[in-house]
């Protein structure tokens, strides 16, 4: 009696394995499927709006610096976005880890450069104060995109 | 935690480039794996262990300090 229970709990046990490693694989199947119609679809198409973004970049910078009417930092602002935004060649789980982390990361020094900027600014030791939201986003987007290609092919993260 | 990709890779003789491809990642993240910088997803794992038709736990190896 004992035995036949034995038997039956270990034919149990093989079917939920078989089970198991059958949801597994069709899990593995789905997930590479939608992959490989993501790289179908995206790997040139992607790659355009980084280019636009390195071209806003590298046209906003002196905009910037020559252009003192209001909202001449728009350009440098929407590269940096796109730069940020757009997908890589190859958008793996790595990749996405080091972009939320270097966004945190980028917000965190942001905020505290801020905050230090104002109160040396209260205390008379600088002239200048990060006041307008645009200029803070630029600080922020551009060390995360720095932080983000900084870790992603030179440090390895 | 340790795991034994490049040991598995060489028995396979597979670049990482290839093993990259299977896996639909980068060659970079197959490098970080390798050395240990970069710990995988879950499924990341198991498609590396299907790709070298093994138990994920034969390749990556779970250690003490990783308790703490």
């Amino acid at each position: 009696m004992s035995e036949n229970r034995q038997m039956l709990q270990s034919i149990e046990n093989d079917e939920y394995t078989c089970l198991n490693d059958k949801y597994t694989l069709l899990l593995i199947d789905s997930k590479a499927s939608f992959m490989e119609t993501k790289m179908k679809i995206s790997p040139k198409l992607n790659q355009y709006p980084k280019y636009l973004g390195l071209f806003l970049v590298i046209a906003g910078i002196p905009t910037m610096i020559v252009d003192d009417s209001y909202s001449a930092e728009i350009p440098l602002l929407v590269g940096l976005f796109i730069l940020l935004v757009t997908t890589d060649k190859i958008e793996d789980e790595r990749s996405i880890q080091i972009k939320t982390s270097s966004l945190y990361i980028a917000f965190i020094i942001s905020y505290a450069t801020k905050l230090i900027i104002t109160n040396l600014h209260d205390h008379a030791f600088i002239s200048f104060e990060l006041t307008e939201i645009n200029y803070f986003l630029i600080l922020t987007l551009a060390l995360a995109n720095t932080i983000f290609y900084g870790r992603l092919y030179i440090i390895r993260f | 935690m340790k795991n034994s990709l490049k040991v598995e890779r060489a028995k396979h003789n597979m670049t990482q480039a290839e093993l990259a491809v299977k896996v639909k990642v980068s060659r970079q993240t197959i490098n970080s794996i390798e050395i240990g910088k970069y710990v995988p997803s879950t499924l990341l794992a198991l498609k590396i262990a299907t790709v070298f038709n093994m138990k994920v736990d034969n390749i990556f190896l779970l250690q003490e300090e990783d308790w703490n």
